[in-house]
């Protein structure tokens, strides 16, 4: 279960809970595949309905602008459907179509790459401010909150590669640590070791940068 | 005083709301009588609320309205654009073929050897069908050989980002989807 208090993912904002890695949630969007790649117009409009939560929750963190995160979106669904045509292609002697975890994994891969075209953050900070406001602090403890958002933002985005996607695919997509371990190809224990990692290491950057600002 | 060495990765856990409900209530209970793993917790818990994005604005919301709609006209539009890439393609392998053969054999109509008539004509059959057969067998090669993942996951970048030394160090492969996580 994601954590209620600090996932601000799209799944928890938009009441479209993020679809669970399970056997039956994989032959469902194999089947999907299957139908659009067959000719049913509607079933690539379902599939991408099952995971578009998780996808735009993941990509957004990378891009400034809606129409960035939309772009990016559709490109990960496209090049997973993609993918997945090629492997319905071949005769396989068993497992489900992972579609997912292949959305996912590439969505966080187009944001990366995103990122390193682009580095912007300023939506975030000018809008973490309008909502730190909103809670009725004053504007200097509006404008701190603001500040230390953007830098453990920021400090997220300089994490290791696996820490970085471990975190977003837990805080942004409120994926189960299971889930992760099955997005990233990597075991459970894992999964949790490098998210404690990431922490750490947020808060130890967080706890310079407070340091160093300080008169 | 610092935490409990083995809290440790159980507070970071607990702070993200990982912890099945039996592990969340002994890690709470235990928070209950130790200050230390306390302020361990807490420090996680608010850098994780840091960490999290602000809740999506109305433009993002119509994103997400539209994106089933939009990701299914682009799948149909590249389809179109690559039946048309083929197309050229065939038609273009076809004029090639047909140079082949103009240059095989017109030299030996020219000579009027009769020793070899029709020779150069089957070399340049031979070559053309060869030169077919590899067109149809090299993709089919590539198709059977490569991971179906792999591409949509192939990056074509470039030029590191100093600043981010997170991202310096990631690798473009995705092969290890297969494989095994590492330890960090």
């Amino acid at each position: 279960m994601p954590a209620a208090g600090f996932v601000g993912g799209v799944n928890a904002v938009l009441a479209q809970p993020v679809v669970m890695a399970a056997a039956g949630g994989e032959a469902e969007d194999e089947a999907l595949c299957r139908a659009f790649l067959a000719g049913d117009e509607g079933a690539f409009g379902r599939l991408v309905e099952r995971h578009r939560a998780l996808v735009l929750s993941l990509v957004r963190r990378y891009t400034e602008r809606p129409e960035d995160a939309a772009d990016l979106a559709q490109q990960a669904f496209l090049r997973a459907l993609e993918a997945s045509r090629r492997l319905l292609e071949r005769w396989r002697p068993g497992g489900a179509l992972p579609f997912r975890a292949w959305v996912a994994r590439i969505a966080l891969n187009l944001g990366r790459r995103h990122l390193r075209q682009r580095l912007r953050w300023r939506r975030v900070e000018l809008v973490a401010v309008e909502e730190a406001s909103a809670q009725g602090e004053s504007a200097q403890e509006a404008l701190e909150r603001a500040e230390q958002a953007r830098r453990v933002r920021a400090a997220v985005l300089t994490l290791p590669r696996r820490q970085r996607e471990v975190l977003a695919l837990r805080v942004d997509g409120g994926l189960s640590f299971k889930d992760i371990a099955l997005t990233l190809g990597m075991t459970e224990n894992n999964a949790k070791v490098h998210f404690h990692h990431a922490v750490k290491r947020l808060r130890a950057q967080v706890g310079a940068g407070a340091e160093e600002s300080e008169p | 005083m610092s935490a409990c060495q083995e809290y440790e990765e159980q507070l970071t856990l607990h702070a993200a709301g990982a912890l099945e409900a039996p592990e969340a209530a002994r890690v709470q209970e235990h928070l209950a009588g130790c200050a230390a793993c306390r302020r361990e917790w807490e420090a996680s818990r608010e850098v994780l609320g840091l960490a999290a994005l602000p809740a999506p604005s109305g433009a993002e919301q119509a994103v997400l309205e539209a994106l089933p709609r939009q990701a299914a006209r682009a799948w149909r539009a590249e389809q179109v654009r690559r039946a048309r890439r083929w197309r050229y393609a065939g038609a273009g392998l076809a004029a090639a073929a047909a140079v082949v053969l103009v240059v095989l054999v017109e030299p030996g109509q020219r000579s009027g050897s009769p020793e070899t008539p029709g020779a150069r004509e089957w070399v340049a059959v031979e070559a053309e069908a060869e030169l077919g057969q590899a067109e149809a067998l090299s993709p089919l090669e590539q198709w059977a050989a490569a991971d179906p993942l792999a591409e949509a996951l192939t990056e074509a970048e470039q030029e590191p980002v100093a600043e981010e030394g997170g991202l310096e160090e990631l690798e473009p492969s995705f092969n290890e989807y297969e494989g095994e996580g590492e330890t960090p």
